[in-house]
């Protein structure tokens, strides 16, 4: 096992443990969730329930490729395209639709930004070290 | 394994199309649906750009159904996680009467259902675990 392989096998167990802490929070805190960033006031959120699920799912696929990154190299191509995609929404979100000023939720939005690509730009450098396809076209 | 690979391919068009549609029309789905009331409804629009991933993902399953049989039992994982908490809201968390809100989770809940006894059916047939627990 190279350093490269120990350092993004960290970033792999990092990714799984949050992906699933923000879900898990998404999905059993929603209302705490819907009055902290002041995203409406429904009687029961299950909007963001639901997307609470999002994130388990991908922290599940983060656990599968910790558990042997060599073997699963497959799941890291297909979380390389969701984790390049997810900044270009976020900004879009943070700079076009959501409305100013600035508040806690495009602060929330910057930073989960700014996560997501460094480690889509770690799993695309780890993938070519491994020469290897960086997104699956099929 | 044709059958299977059109279920692949139905998944990922129906993922496909439900997840642009969340993105594109989500203030009209929040009017419609009478929910949340917010400026910008970006809970919908990344729900829809989730479902546009987990469409990739069954594309990728389907065209690697023989080489990557991990994709099709990740996804089933994705269908083991969404039903319970679908059923849950519509039948529990919910408040009622019965409205569109209800029938807009409970329409995607069946077709997890759906898709998710397929993908077993097609795993115990091609002798696969239907969840990798890794290790």
């Amino acid at each position: 096992m190279t350093i490269m392989d120990k350092v993004m096998r960290v970033l792999f167990f990092a990714a799984f443990i949050v992906d699933v802490a923000l879900g898990l929070i998404c999905v059993f805190f929603a209302q705490e969730v819907q009055i902290i960033l002041n995203v409406g006031r429904e009687e029961e959120p299950a909007f963001i329930r639901v997307l609470g699920l999002f994130p388990i799912f991908v922290g599940y696929l983060y656990y599968l490729i910790f558990c042997d990154q060599r073997k699963y190299l497959v799941l890291i191509q297909v979380t390389v395209l969701e984790r390049l995609s997810y900044p270009i929404l976020l900004s879009a979100e943070i700079f076009y639709l959501l409305p100013g000023p600035f508040s806690l939720i495009h602060l929330v939005f910057s930073a989960m930004a700014l996560i997501t690509l460094f480690l889509a730009l770690m799993q695309v450098y780890y993938l070519i070290q491994l020469n290897q396809k960086v997104i699956l076209s099929g | 394994m044709f059958a299977l690979r059109v279920i692949l391919l139905e998944a990922a068009l129906v993922d496909f199309v439900l997840g642009m549609f969340l993105f594109s029309a989500a203030s009209q789905i929040q009017n419609w649906l009478d929910i949340g009331r917010t400026d910008e409804p970006f809970f919908i629009r990344i729900i829809g750009g989730f479902l546009v991933f987990i469409s990739y993902l069954y594309y990728l399953a389907y065209q690697y159904h023989e080489k990557q049989p991990i994709l099709i039992q990740a996804t089933l994982m994705l269908r083991f996680i969404f039903i319970p908490l679908l059923f849950c809201e519509v039948f529990i968390l919910l408040p009622g009467p019965f409205s569109i809100v209800h029938i807009s989770l409970l329409i995607p809940a069946l077709g997890e259902v759906y898709f998710a006894a397929m993908q077993i059916y097609h795993l115990k047939r091609l002798g696969k675990p239907l969840i990798p627990l890794g290790g």
